[in-house]
């Protein structure tokens, strides 16, 4: 479903301060995959979501969303492919509108927005039964601006505009890093059920490593601008957090080993 | 005599809550403070005034503005999205362009438009009809119908689909970006539909003052913005709706505050040019009241034993 080949980004190029955040990032993910990607402060997470979303564009490399390249496609098109729920709960809403605007906003995602009204009582029944599901009353505020809502509230409605129109790909961008971890713990239990009631392909970035461990069929770890290890299936499911840990730790002193010899 | 001189005020207020209509959306809206304003208005006007001296019946004037203001508009836009040119100073250029354009338009710095020199307005054209209404009560009328049409539809526009989506792009780029919205194009419309509306309040106006003038344009966004506050401040509904009502019923109470200063303010030493010093210095407290408000508040509640504390 998501592919990326040799994929680069470098902040700030020609100055000083020129930062290779992504090195030829080689990543394969085939459909209905749930990916959890874990990684350091600075190890490229983000930036590898962003590039995915279109936010920038990268300085080499290709990517691959169902076979379509989507390299140069502006972020607002590829919006139609994609779903995103960010760290800030914030980002993902428009405060000054109301959560049945909102809403509308998500089922026009990737088609033509028109002259037509926007909300209409078959959406706004749609809306209603789409926030039932959520479980935390919301059904009851379709008239409220979003902005009165708790952040663990906007999240969980992120969560729902992000799956609303069916994307090919969702990206999960610690998603629960900024909430209480009562709330944390329902929005994270919200996001497996609807990942697996709609069958999605995700990447989800996130800091704590045993709900990357718990979480998906498959994690990835990045650091320093590099995919260092790759487990999936069974290798997974026998992980625990001082496996990771022990690994991480091997790798970087074969690291070091290398380093060393370069300079001796 | 007095009642006259403050309905005369009520119509110019009601064709300003046309132009604020337009601040409007591209301050509120779109979040976007734009001052291509200054340069619209007039360039409504001198349409208006240049058409209206060559015989041109004047109701065709009003099309021809609402286009050209959503071009500079448009401009103003394209400056900002394509060349990433921050807002102030993208509506600032636009304006400065506007300043010889509309000299060009005009051909001279002001053109007078009088029925005794032949000239249709769309005023004259209206007092001509012979209406069974009196004509004091007849263009007032006019123009209340003209801006809540207006108003209507903007509230309407703002329930669409396309509408929504100029409202999260002010609102929240990114979340407007990833839910697909082309925020460019956003722009590019808020800001083509917002001057489309100040350059026919221009136009309107020229005709109902009866002259058309290059300088007319100067603090317009000052006082657009002023009205949006004032509508907000009397006004204190949540909805569209009630919003644009605000928008417009202020643009109304600014334009008789400003009447008032006017007719008042002499008696007091002013004079009639330190108007827009006057106008300044109203939208300086305006803007300074909240801040001062709340800093009162908070400096009351700090009193030992003050009752403020338990509200």
């Amino acid at each position: 479903m998501l592919k990326t080949r040799r994929l680069s980004k470098i902040f700030f190029t020609g100055s000083v301060n020129e930062n290779l955040v992504l090195k030829d990032i080689n990543l394969n993910v085939p459909r209905n995959d749930f990916v959890t990607v874990i990684g350091g402060n600075g190890a490229g997470k983000t930036t590898f979501l962003n590039l995915i979303s279109g936010v920038f564009p990268p300085e080499e490399g290709r990517i691959e969303i169902d076979g379509i390249d989507v390299t140069n496609l502006p972020e607002h098109k590829r919006a139609s492919f994609i779903g995103r729920v960010f760290q800030n709960p914030l980002l993902g809403t428009a405060s000054s509108l109301t959560l049945e605007e909102n809403l509308a906003i998500a089922t026009s995602r990737g088609k033509r927005r028109g002259l037509s009204l926007a909300v209409t009582r078959k959406k706004r029944e749609k809306f209603r039964e789409k926030l039932r599901t959520l479980g935390l009353g919301l059904e009851r505020r379709l008239h409220q601006r979003v902005g009165l809502l708790s952040g663990g509230q906007r999240q969980a409605l992120t969560i729902l505009m992000a799956v609303l129109s069916k994307p090919k790909l969702l990206l999960l961008d610690e998603h629960t890093a900024s909430l209480d971890p009562k709330t944390a713990q329902t929005i994270i239990a919200l996001t497996k059920r609807i990942i697996n009631e709609n069958q999605l392909t995700t990447l989800m970035v996130t800091h704590n490593m045993e709900q990357a461990l718990k979480l998906g069929n498959r994690t990835i770890m990045m650091e320093e601008g590099k995919i260092i290890l790759d487990v999936s299936g069974k290798e997974k499911e026998k992980m625990t957090v001082n496996d990771l840990l022990e690994k991480f730790s091997q790798i970087k002193k074969k690291k070091l080993v290398e380093d060393k010899m370069l300079l001796v | 005599m007095l009642a006259g001189f403050f309905l005369h005020s009520a119509e110019e207020g009601l064709l300003f809550g046309i132009l604020t209509l337009g601040v409007y959306i591209s301050f509120r809206v779109l979040n976007f403070p734009d001052l291509t304003v200054d340069g619209s208005f007039p360039l409504g006007a001198a349409i208006a005034g240049m058409m209206i001296f060559r015989g041109v019946n004047p109701f065709l004037t009003l099309p021809v503005a609402v286009l050209a203001g959503a071009l500079a508009g448009l401009m103003t836009g394209f400056l900002h999205t394509k060349l990433k040119i921050a807002p102030l100073l993208a509506g600032i250029i636009t304006m400065i362009c506007l300043y010889s354009i509309n000299l060009r338009i005009m051909g001279r710095p002001n053109i007078s438009l009088s029925p005794y020199l032949g000239h249709k307005t769309v005023i004259s054209v209206l007092k001509g009809l012979n209406l069974p209404l009196e004509n004091i009560y007849l263009i007032p009328l006019v123009f209340l119908l003209i801006v809540l049409v207006l108003k209507l539809l903007l509230d309407l526009f703002l329930h669409t689909e396309s509408g929504l989506a100029i409202r999260a792009t002010g609102n929240n780029e990114e979340m407007a970006r990833a839910q697909g919205i082309n925020t460019d194009t956003s722009k590019l419309i808020g800001l083509s539909l917002s001057n489309g509306l100040v350059a026919l309040a221009g136009a309107l106006f020229a005709q109902y003052q009866g002259f058309s003038d290059i300088g007319m344009g100067i603090g317009m966004i000052i006082a657009g913005l002023a009205s949006v506050i004032i509508g907000g401040a009397l006004i204190r509904g949540r909805t569209i709706g009630w919003i644009t009502l605000g928008v417009v019923v202020g643009a109304i109470v600014y334009r008789l505050a400003i009447a008032a200063a006017i007719k008042w303010g002499y008696d007091l030493g002013f004079k009639p040019t330190d108007l827009k010093l006057l106008t300044g210095l109203l939208v300086i407290a305006i803007l300074a009241f909240p801040i001062l408000r709340a800093k009162m508040r908070t400096k009351t509640a700090r009193l030992p034993g003050n009752s403020t504390i338990r509200k």
